[in-house]
């Protein structure tokens, strides 16, 4: 009995990405400079920074889209495509190219487009969880925003990811729907153990939510438990002209 | 004599028809939706080089297309992969290419009389052996699609999404790029060079004016492009335009049909 909940203990305290002095250069300007940092398994990192920090640069670095000028990234000690070999990372990028809007394409074939074998049971699983099933016959061309960010999300989750990277899930959605989105998030972390890492501009948001923040602004700021992380003298780093908690002056 | 002679030709036609005619817009989905539907015209005019050729070699031309088309495909996919020329751009240089070697070759064999049928296509020019070599082609690009068509999906909704998901989208791309030239081959010398485009990319544009899903859009530019090329071979057996022109003038019309469809919906 012990011995199990060791092992348990044990198996969440495993490194799952492993960043060692990464250094992303396009065009011989830097972007990401020295970037170092480990995060366990069933970790729920909020990664925050100012606009051009390079944050959706590190989900795709982490992903292998685009490979480090200097340093390595490793996911359970495998190289990102190698890892992704082996199974596939649920993801939502920032912004999706255009093309897909002059598709015709349901929101059920682009959610069933995650997973290599249809399986009816996931797909609606999937579709439901976002609420979006009176959607699924729909053409992706007639949704609105939001509905298109929720069907991007459902198909980030539909394969049943271990990592989850999410780049700015909750614009364009209403206040129900973001809600319903850290409902999820938070139930996938704790009872799936499904690691996330989700960027973001809605610091006040996913500071309850996350059990990590990282601040980035080319360079690594801070990284902690977000009581320790989010204090103004941090935030006057990140954002100097901006005051992020006005209400605790 | 000649009657038997003739229902020979017809059957054949037939017999090809039904084989290009349900692969053509598959392939043309992908590629509009991957905006290269520019990469079909570049192939049909490499095409074109290497009928020219056998034209002036007297070789087996089925073959040497295959295999010229497969090499030139690979090639513009290399240089669009390496980001070392624009894409457009180098598909144009292969285009010209194309067409230009091609005026010269046939000019020097003599027999210019052979250029309509290449480049419009025609009923008669599909030999015996061609009929294999069609059918071994429409095999391959069909255990591709069954086996690819999801990645395929993936890489044309968004190329970084398919690459979280697990593709290697580099190795896709060469396969998509090996079939195609494939597709494009076995459909040339019933549609012609210059035309083999619009049986790729018509139906599936006229699909996607009344339709709303992905499935429904493949379903309806098979049909499309099946009935459009039964159609067309009765009217070219009957008026004697070329083949690929009369199968693509019945696609005009399905399209405007769609078009009209569409307006009253
Ligand atoms: N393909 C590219 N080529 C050149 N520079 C790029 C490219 N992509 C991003 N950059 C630059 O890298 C920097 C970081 O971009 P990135 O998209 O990672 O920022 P971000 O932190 O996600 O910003 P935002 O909050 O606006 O989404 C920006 O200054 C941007 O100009
Ligand atoms: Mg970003």
């Amino acid at each position: 009995m012990l011995n199990e909940k060791f092992r348990i203990l044990e198996l969440t305290k495993k490194p799952l990405i492993t960043i060692s002095n990464v250094t992303y250069a396009t065009n011989g300007i830097k972007i990401l400079e020295d970037i170092n940092f480990e995060i366990n398994q069933g970790c729920y990192l909020g990664i925050i920074g100012p606009n051009g920090a390079g944050k959706t640069t590190l989900l795709r670095l982490i992903l292998g889209i685009i490979k480090p000028n200097l340093g390595e990234i490793r996911i359970q000690g495998l190289a990102p495509d190698e890892y992704l070999n082996r199974e596939p990372i649920g993801y939502l990028p920032q912004r999706i190219s255009q093309t897909i809007y002059e598709m015709p394409i349901t929101v059920e074939e682009l959610v069933r487009s995650g997973i290599d074998k249809y399986s009816r049971d996931t797909v609606d699983w999937a579709i439901d969880l976002f609420k979006i099933s009176s959607l699924r016959k729909k053409s992706l061309k007639e949704l609105s925003g939001g509905e298109r960010q929720k069907a991007f999300l459902a198909r980030a989750l539909v394969a049943k990811p271990r990592i989850l990277l999410l780049d700015e899930p909750t614009t364009g959605i209403d206040p129900n729907a973001r809600d319903d989105l850290l409902e999820i998030l938070e139930k996938l972390n704790k009872e799936f153990g499904v690691s996330i890492l989700v960027v973001t501009h809605d610091i006040a948001t996913f500071a309850h939510e996350s059990k990590c923040i990282l601040c980035l602004n080319k360079r690594m700021v801070c990284l902690g438990e977000p009581q320790r992380i989010l204090k103004e003298e941090y935030m006057k780093l990140l954002y100097p002209t901006h005051t992020v908690f006005p209400h605790r002056l | 004599m000649i009657e038997i002679f003739e229902l020979n030709i017809i059957k054949r036609a037939f017999i090809v028809v039904s084989l290009i005619a349900p692969l053509a817009p598959l392939f043309g989905i992908f590629l509009i939706l991957r905006r290269y539907a520019f990469f079909a015209d570049t192939l049909a005019h490499v095409g074109f080089l290497a009928l020219a050729l056998s034209v002036f070699f007297g070789l087996n031309s089925l073959l040497l297309l295959i295999v010229l088309s497969i090499i030139v495909s690979l090639s513009v996919e290399q240089l669009r992969s390496k980001g070392k020329l624009p894409a457009e751009g180098s598909l144009s240089f292969f285009l010209y290419s194309g067409v230009a070697l091609s005026v010269l070759f046939i000019t020097f064999s003599g027999k210019t009389g052979s250029v309509m049928s290449i480049l419009f296509g025609s009923l008669s020019t599909v030999t015996k052996e061609d009929v294999y070599l069609i059918l071994i082609g429409a095999i391959f690009c069909f255990v591709f699609l069954i086996k690819y068509h999801k990645k395929m999906l993936n890489l044309c909704i968004d190329e970084e999404l398919a690459h979280s998901s697990g593709i290697n989208l580099s190795n896709l791309k060469v396969i998509f790029a090996l079939t195609v030239a494939v597709s494009i081959s076995i459909s040339i010398k019933t549609m012609g060079a210059l035309l083999i485009g619009s049986l790729m990319i018509i139906p599936p544009l006229s699909a996607m004016q009344i339709t709303k899903s992905l499935r429904t859009t493949t379903i309806l530019s098979v049909i499309y492009s099946i009935l459009s090329s039964y159609a067309g071979i009765f009217l070219s057996y009957y008026s004697g335009i070329p083949l690929g022109a009369s199968i693509s003038v019945i696609l005009i019309g399905v399209f405007i049909f769609s078009f009209i469809l569409k307006l009253f919906r």
